[in-house]
C-alpha cells in the first residue's frame, strides 16, 4: 500500500540557518583571537581576553557551527533515507531551540569566565546537564524516525550517525564527571595524569565522532546526491564505518606523548593512530572516487568543488594526524602551532567545506529555486581555499621553526634561545598571515551569506515536502539466505548497543587500569596538597584560561629540562583537579616556575606584561589588582576537594585548617604581601593577585622538598 | 561509592586477561566483517547503493 506523507523541511532550514549564523560568528571570534595574539592591546576587558575567547571560539566552531551543520544534514538526509518524516515536530524543536539555549549560555558564560579547564568541554556543570538532555531528545526523536521508517534498509550514512549519537553521548557524560562547588563552578572528579587521560580521551574522540563520523555519513549521502551517482563503493564504506569505530576509540593517548602518562597508554595511542590511516584513507578515496565519471563537471559545480577540497583535507589531515603520533614528529609538532594548522586543515577544509556544499545544495531545494549566483559560490570556493593555504602554511613554518629553536643547543651545550620570547617573536610573521588567511575564510563565508540571502528571497520555503512510498510489511521475510551481518543492519536498535559495546570496551581497556594499577601514578611523599590561597589562586589559573597559551608539561628532553627544570613526574599531579598540563605553548612552560621570581617580579609582570618585558605579547591582568579574592567559596572548595579524595585533614593541614580555611588564607597572603613591601609595593592582602602569585610560587616546588627520610640520607 | 568499586576491581583475578579478550573479540569481529564483505556477491548492495538516489528531485 502507497502511503503519502511529508518531510519537514522546515526543522531543517532553521538547523541550516543557525549553521551559517553561528559559523560566520565562531570565524569571527577566530579572527579576534589570531589578532589578540599579535595586538595585546586588544586584551582590552577581562571578558575579552584571549584565554577567555579563545574557548568561546573552539566552542563555537565546533558545537555551533558544525553542531548546527550536523543536526540539519542529518534531519533532512535521514528523513529521504528511510521515506518518513521526523519521529516527533515537538522534539525537532526541543532540540533546535535547546541546542540553541546552550550556545547562547556558552557565549555568555565562557566570557565571564565560567570554565572546567578542560579543552573543548570548557561549559560548567548546569550546561553539561543540559546538554546531556538535549542529546537524549536528538537520540529518541532520531532513533523513532528509524524505527517508523518506510525503507528495511539502513544506508551507511545512518549508521554513521548512530554510531555518533551514542559515543558522544558517553564521552560527555564520562568526561563530565565533576563536583559542583557552586553553581557555577565544578571541580573535575579525576585528577592529574587520569584526568590527563580521560579529557584526551574524549578531546581526541570529540574530533573522531563529532567532526569526523557525522560528516562523513553527511559525505555517504550528499556527495552521491550532487555527483548523482552511487557512492564508488559500498563495500568499502561497510569496512569504513567498522574499522573506524574499533580504532579510534583507542587512539586518544596520542595526545599525550613524552607527559607523564604511563608508557603503555602511550604506545597504545600511536599504534592505533597508525593503524588509523588505513579506514580514514579508505574512505577519503571512496568519497573522491565516487566522482568517477563526473570529473567534468567538478570544473562547473562549485559544490562539488567544495566536496572535493574538503575530502582532500579529511585525507591530508588523518595521514598528517597518525604521523603526529608518532614519537619522533610529536618531539617536535606538540606545544606548537604545526597543532594549530593541522586541525585548521581538517576544521577549515573538511568541516567547513563539506558544511558550505551542503549549504549550497540543500538551499535552492528548500526554497524550491536556483541559486542566485553560481559566480559568486566559485568565487567563495577560492577565497576559502586561498584562506586555508594562507592560514595553515605560516603556521607550519612557525610550528618548525619554533621547535627547532627550542631545541638548538650551543657547542658548549648551552640553550641558543634561552628567553622564550626569542622563539615566539621570531614567529609573529605567521601570526599576522594566520590572521589574513582567517579574514579571507570568513570573507568568503559572508559571500555565501549574501548567496544565501538572495536565494531564499528569490524563492518559496516548501516547509512539507510532498512525498510517498509503500509502507514497510510488518512480517518480512528475507528473500535470500540472510548474512549475518544483514541481521544487523536491519536492527537499529541492535545497532546502536553494538556500537555502543563497541566503544565503551575500547574506552574501559583504555581507563581502568590507570584507575587501579597503583604502580602507573607512583606517589611522591613530598607532594601534598594546595594551600587554601594556593587553591583560589589556581582557581582564577583556571578561570583565566591561562592553560590556552601555558603549559604545566616539562618533557623529558634535555632541551626541556635544561630551559625548565626537571621533567614531569606523574605523582606530581595527584591533587591537580582538573589538570592543567595545556597543549600549546605561546609562552613558556610553567610547571617549575615556583620559586623562580621573586613575587614583585610576579606582580609587576601581571600588571603589565609588555612593559615588564619587552616585546611580550602576553595579556594585562589589571584587573586581579582590584577584584577580591571570593572568601566565602573557600570553605565549599575544601570541602568539595575533600569528598575528592584530598587530605586536607591532614599534615601540613589538619581539622582547624579544615573548620576555617581562610584564616590560614590570610596568614599565607599577608606573608606574601609583606615581602611585596619591602619592595615598596602596597597592596591588600585579599586582592586576587596575592592568590595567584601564591600559587604560581607553589607550582612544581614540592618536588624539590626533601622528605625526612631523604634528609636522613635512607633514600639519596 | 568509587571507593567500594576500586577496591573490588582492584583484587579481580587476573585483571590481565581481559584487554587481551577484548582484543580478540574486536579483532575477530572486525576479520568477520571484512570476509562476509569481501565475499559477498558484486550486486549485493546495489539496492542499498542507491538509496540516496531513488527518490524524485524537486
Amino acid at each position: 500500500m502507497i502511503e503519502r506523507f511529508q518531510y519537514d523541511n522546515r526543522i531543517v532550514k532553521a538547523f541550516l540557518f543557525a549553521t551559517i549564523l553561528f559559523g560566520v560568528v565562531g570565524m569571527l571570534v577566530g579572527i579576534i583571537v589570531a589578532l589578540q595574539l599579535v595586538i595585546p592591546g586588544l586584551n582590552a576587558a577581562e571578558w575579552f581576553t584571549f584565554g577567555r575567547l579563545r574557548p568561546l571560539h573552539t566552542n563555537a566552531v565546533i558545537f555551533a557551527f558544525v553542531g548546527n551543520g550536523i543536526f540539519a544534514g542529518v534531519y533532512y538526509s535521514l528523513q529521504r533515507l528511510l521515506k518518513a518524516r521526523m519521529f516527533n515536530d515537538t522534539l525537532s524543536w526541543i532540540h533546535f531551540w535547546g541546542w540553541q539555549l546552550i550556545i547562547a549560555s556558552a557565549a555568555i558564560t565562557l566570557p565571564m569566565g565560567f570554565t572546567t579547564g578542560k579543552e573543548y568541554a570548557e561549559l560548567e556543570w548546569p550546561i553539561d546537564i543540559a546538554i546531556t538532555l538535549i542529546w537524549v531528545v536528538f537520540g529518541i526523536n532520531m532513533m523513532g524516525t528509524i524505527l517508523k521508517r518506510r525503507e528495511r534498509h539502513l544506508y551507511v550514512a545512518i549508521w554513521f550517525y548512530i554510531a555518533t549519537w551514542v559515543t558522544v553521548a558517553m564521552l560527555h557524560i564520562v568526561n563530565s564527571v565533576e563536583i559542583p562547588v557552586s553553581l557555577f563552578k565544578s571541580y573535575s572528579w579525576y585528577a592529574g595524569v587520569q584526568d590527563a587521560l580521560v579529557q584526551w580521551w574524549y578531546g581526541h574522540n570529540a574530533v573522531a565522532f563529532f567532526l569526523t563520523t557525522p560528516y562523513l555519513g553527511l559525505m555517504y549521502y550528499f556527495m552521491p546526491k550532487a555527483a548523482n551517482r552511487p557512492v564508488y563503493s559500498y563495500k568499502l564504506s561497510i569496512i569504513h564505518f567498522w574499522a573506524l569505530i574499533f580504532i579510534y576509540i583507542w587512539a586518544g593517548p596520542h595526545h599525550l606523548l613524552y607527559s607523564s602518562l604511563p608508557d603503555w597508554a602511550q604506545s597504545l595511542g600511536t599504534v592505533f593512530s597508525i593503524m588509523l590511516i588505513a579506514p580514514s584513507w579508505g574512505g577519503m578515496l571512496n568519497g573522491l572516487l565516487t566522482l568517477r565519471g563526473a570529473w567534468d563537471r567538478v570544473r562547473e559545480d562549485p559544490i562539488l568543488k567544495f566536496f572535493v577540497v574538503a575530502v582532500t583535507c579529511y585525507g591530508m589531515s588523518t595521514l598528517e594526524g597518525p604521523l603526529l603520533s608518532t614519537k619522533l614528529l610529536n618531539s617536535i609538532s606538540h606545544f606548537t602551532d604545526w597543532t594549530i594548522a593541522h586541525v585548521h586543515v581538517g576544521g577549515l577544509g573538511w568541516n567547513g567545506f563539506l558544511t558550505f556544499g551542503m549549504v549550497y545544495w540543500l538551499i535552492p531545494r528548500l526554497y524550491g529555486t536556483k541559486l542566485y549566483s553560481k559566480g559568486l559560490a566559485n568565487a567563495h570556493f577560492w577565497i576559502g581555499t586561498l584562506g586555508i593555504v594562507f592560514y595553515a602554511v605560516p603556521l607550519y613554518f612557525a610550528g618548525f621553526t619554533q621547535a627547532l629553536m627550542w631545541k638548538q643547543f650551543t657547542p658548549d651545550g648551552y640553550l641558543v634561545y634561552k628567553n622564550f620570547l626569542d622563539t615566539l617573536l621570531q614567529i609573529e610573521y605567521a601570526y599576522w598571515l594566520r590572521a589574513l588567511g582567517g579574514t579571507l575564510y570568513l570573507v568568503g563565508a559572508l559571500m555565501m551569506v549574501y548567496n544565501v540571502w538572495r536565494t531564499v528571497a528569490q524563492g518559496k520555503l516548501i516547509a512539507d515536502e510532498e512525498a510517498e512510498a509503500p509502507a514497510l510489511e510488518k512480517n518480512h521475510v528475507a528473500s535470500e539466505a540472510g548474512h549475518w551481518h544483514r541481521w544487523i543492519e536491519r536492527r537499529p536498535i541492535q545497532m546502536l548497543v553494538f556500537s555502543l559495546v563497541l566503544v565503551a570496551i575500547g574506552g574501559i581497556v583504555e581507563l581502568v587500569p590507570t584507575f587501579l594499577v597503583k604502580s602507573n601514578i607512583p606517589t611522591i611523599a613530598s607532594v601534598k596538597p594546595y594551600t587554601p590561597l594556593e587553591l583560589h589562586g589556581r582557581d582564577i589559573y583556571v578561570r583565566e584560561g591561562c592553560y590556552t597559551c601555558h603549559s604545566q608539561m616539562v618533557r623529558p628532553f634535555r632541551s626541556e629540562t635544561e630551559r625548565y627544570g626537571e621533567y614531569s613526574k606523574a605523582g606530581e599531579f595527584v591533587y591537580d583537579h582538573p589538570f592543567q598540563w595545556g597543549s600549546k605553548r605561546t609562552g613558556p612552560d610553567l610547571l617549575r616556575v615556583g620559586g623562580k621570581y621573586q613575587n614583585s617580579w610576579h606582580f609587576y609582570h601581571m600588571l603589565d606584561p609588555g612593559k615588564f618585558v619587552k616585546g611580550s605579547l602576553m595579556p594585562p591582568y589589571a584587573y586581579l589588582f582590584e577584584k577580591t579574592i571570593d572568601l566565602e567559596g573557600t570553605k565549599p572548595k575544601i570541602d568539595a576537594m575533600m569528598t575528592l579524595g584530598v587530605p586536607y585533614d591532614q599534615a601540613p593541614f589538619g581539622p582547624d585548617v579544615v573548620a576555617d580555611p581562610n584564616a590560614h588564607l590570610l596568614a599565607q597572603a599577608k606573608l606574601i604581601t609583606d615581602d611585596l613591601k619591602q619592595g615598596g609595593i602596597e597592596i591588600d592582602n585579599d586582592r586576587e593577585i596575592v592568590a595567584l602569585i601564591a600559587y604560581l610560587q607553589r607550582l612544581g616546588t614540592d618536588i624539590k622538598q626533601k622528605t625526612p627520610a631523604q634528609v636522613a640520607g635512607t633514600n639519596p | 561509592m568509587l571507593k567500594y568499586i576500586k577496591s573490588h576491581l582492584d583484587t579481580i583475578q587476573g585483571i590481565d586477561i581481559y584487554p587481551v579478550i577484548s582484543f580478540v573479540l574486536f579483532f575477530g569481529f572486525f576479520v568477520g566483517v571484512l570476509w562476509w564483505v569481501l565475499s559477498s556477491g558484486k550486486h549485493a548492495f546495489d539496492h542499498m547503493k542507491q538509496l540516496p538516489l531513488n527518490e524524485k528531485e524537486n
